[in-house]
């Protein structure tokens, strides 16, 4: 009498799998939404009300409250992940694009020259407070120096701090898979290098991108919240960490200790998006069949 | 039988100085004026020497077996075919020459573009080791079908490569069993005799007039190798030149057309099967075979004294002279070329001689 295969595994990695794409709608519902459909909330108001779990301009009780200028705390809240979420996103991505560029090439070229500067690079991150390199900008611009400007500044340093460990990283799997005999079989194929990479190499380098990915956008929500609520935020620019200092400011009254608590945890899960995301999709025991 | 690849005086040096402590190969050249006279197209300021002046021909039906112990340029010379070279190695002379007898192309004239429209389709290539020989987050159909997409034409569409990656996969020695319930498996989950055929299906799939395989029969359990090696013969009956490059002399005997032995990067035997494996007369050969255990006959193996350096540079004379049991005063200093006295058994050796 013949076993029927325990379908246990399968049926846990399809249930991770639509978790992962319901969790990856909802964050991107939160990062579309709030610009498409939900009323913009003005950041002036006519004057300052403490928060209130009744909203007067609709005349009706909100779910967290209204802010400290009367405007409906989950559209702020909306809003300011929405905001937050884009850049993390954004910094992630061209982090991603550095590390793996520079990576590659050094992992390829095996370029001495580029290995030391990575070497260096790794040193001095290291050895440089990021914070203080990022106080330091932010402060230096002058007041009237356009908001683009000081955040794509302070962007830069983030994106720069990033690339040194994580390019070392890919360098290192990179030379690794190719130096494997499967590698040499592609080029004993005719295999282009673009071919190479695409097939043999780069499905290899998912683990440590998502490695990366997991570290550098808590990083970007992290050092976005930090600097908002020590009042050194990018311009213009109504983020989580706003959110947080302005709840943070009321907080001896009830609805802003609850908004706080909210903010707090609204700000760990979308730091935790991409490790929640890694662990739902078992990426550890993916990884292992790699080389 | 026309010859499908022929090598001409291929050599191959290496950068720097491999053998710390010896001569090297501008002192040896200078000192001694004997040992030069093979090597004169080999500057010696390469560096180290891998391959030394050789020549062979691979024909089209039959199979060549490349034995010789570990390190002594097997690899390499299926590498400098591929130009699979690393960085820290280059031909110094010599040419490769595809399809010799009708439109000879010289492979190391080409450039890699122009390379590349010759290997997977009219060079197949096994490499050397089962498990990282294969992709492992590929599937064994995938892998193979990867291989039949270099072919591109109007006539291969998406069916026609399907169709061709289980053919080859059929022609590799898979049964229809392994194509419906295992081909879509990744090779963690297939066993070494079914990752080795994998690779030949793989190298075979664009019908390659030269196959190259790298020891494919190294890390296999005896059936396994026997069924691989059964392949082997087949895909050379339908008319594939062959050059299975091995350590395993006994492995091949039964199978092989020729036999060419290679020590410290040169060939010092060459001839038939029968003639290099019964009827050997280099005493490395025979040292081989000294080595090879017998189920019919109980004795002790006899291997070949000492160890083989890791370069010939700095030695004159015979390569095999410091290991040979049979050494004569004229080995140290005069180099044996293959004899052309017997065009179809050549040997490397002044005692055989």
């Amino acid at each position: 009498m013949g076993h029927k295969a325990m379908p246990t595994g399968s049926v846990r990695q399809r249930c991770g799998r639509y978790t992962v794409w319901a969790l990856l709608l909802i964050t991107g519902l939160v990062v579309v939404v709030p610009s498409s459909f939900t009323a913009q909330p003005k950041r002036e108001a006519n004057s300052f009300a403490p928060p209130s779990w009744y909203d007067r301009t609709v005349q009706h009780e909100c779910v967290l409250g209204t802010d400290y200028l009367g405007r409906s705390y989950a559209a702020v809240l909306g809003r300011a992940i929405s905001a937050t979420t884009r850049v993390a996103f954004f910094g992630t991505a061209a982090v991603l694009f550095g590390v793996l560029a520079v990576g590659t090439l050094q992992g390829s070229t095996q370029s001495k020259l580029l290995g030391a500067i990575l070497a260096s690079g790794n040193l001095g991150v290291m050895a440089v407070p990021q914070v203080a390199v990022l106080i330091t900008i932010a402060t230096s611009w002058s007041r009237t120096s356009p908001a683009w400007m000081v955040n794509t500044s302070m962007m830069a340093v983030l994106v720069l701090f990033a690339i040194p460990t994580g390019a070392r990283l890919i360098a290192e799997r990179v030379r690794s898979v190719n130096q494997t005999r499967f590698v040499a079989a592609s080029q004993a194929f005719g295999a282009s290098w673009w071919y190479t990479f695409r097939r043999d190499v780069f499905p290899h380098l998912l683990e440590d991108i998502a490695w990366i990915v997991a570290s550098v956008l808590p990083m970007f929500v992290a050092v976005e919240v930090g600097l908002a609520y020590l009042g050194i935020e990018y311009r213009e620019f109504e983020g989580l960490g706003r959110a947080l200092a302005k709840s943070f400011g009321s907080i001896f009254n009830g609805i802003a200790q609850f908004q706080l608590v909210v903010t707090i945890a609204v700000i760990l899960w979308v730091a935790l998006i991409p490790q929640i995301i890694l662990k739902l999709l078992n990426v550890r025991g993916f990884a292992e069949e790699s080389v | 039988m026309s010859d499908a690849l022929r090598i001409e005086g291929l050599s191959v040096y290496g950068q720097g100085q491999y053998d710390f402590g010896r001569q090297n190969a501008d002192e040896r050249e200078s000192n001694d004026p004997l040992s030069g006279q093979q090597n004169t197209a080999a500057s010696g300021a390469r560096g180290y020497e891998v391959i030394s002046q050789v020549n062979l021909s691979l024909r089209a039906g039959k199979v060549l077996g490349l034995v010789g112990e570990t390190g002594c340029g097997k690899t390499t010379l299926i590498n400098s075919i591929l130009g699979l070279l690393p960085a820290s190695l280059s031909v110094a002379s010599g040419r490769i020459l595809i399809d010799p007898e009708e439109q000879p192309v010289d492979l190391l004239q080409l450039n890699n573009r122009q390379r590349a429209a010759y290997l997977g389709l009219r060079i197949g290539y096994v490499p050397q080791d089962v498990r990282s020989g294969l992709n492992p987050l590929m599937s064994a159909r995938q892998t193979v079908r990867e291989g039949a997409k270099r072919k591109r034409d109007r006539k291969h569409q998406r069916s026609a490569i399907t169709q061709r990656t289980d053919d080859a996969l059929r022609r590799a020695g898979l049964s229809d069993d392994f194509l419906r319930s295992d081909a879509d498996r990744r090779p963690g989950r297939l066993s070494g005799g079914q990752c080795q055929r994998v690779l030949i299906a793989q190298a075979i799939v664009n019908e390659p007039s030269v196959l190259l395989l790298d020891e494919p029969t190294a890390s296999l359990d005896p059936t396994s190798r026997h069924q691989v090696l059964e392949t082997i013969r087949r895909l050379a009956d339908d008319g594939a030149a062959v050059c299975l490059v091995t350590h395993d002399l006994a492995a091949i005997a039964s199978m092989v057309d020729s036999v060419a032995v290679m020590y410290l990067g040169r060939l010092v035997e060459i001839g038939s099967a029968d003639q290099v494996l019964r009827h050997s007369r280099h005493p490395y050969t025979r040292g081989l075979l000294g080595c090879v255990p017998r189920l019919d006959e109980k004795r002790t193996l006899q291997p070949i004294n000492g160890e083989a350096p890791v370069s010939g540079n700095g030695l004159t004379g015979c390569r095999f002279y410091p290991r040979c049991p049979l050494r004569q005063i004229q080995c140290e200093v005069d180099e044996p070329q293959l004899s052309k006295a017997q065009l179809e058994h050549q040997v490397a050796c002044h005692v055989a001689e």
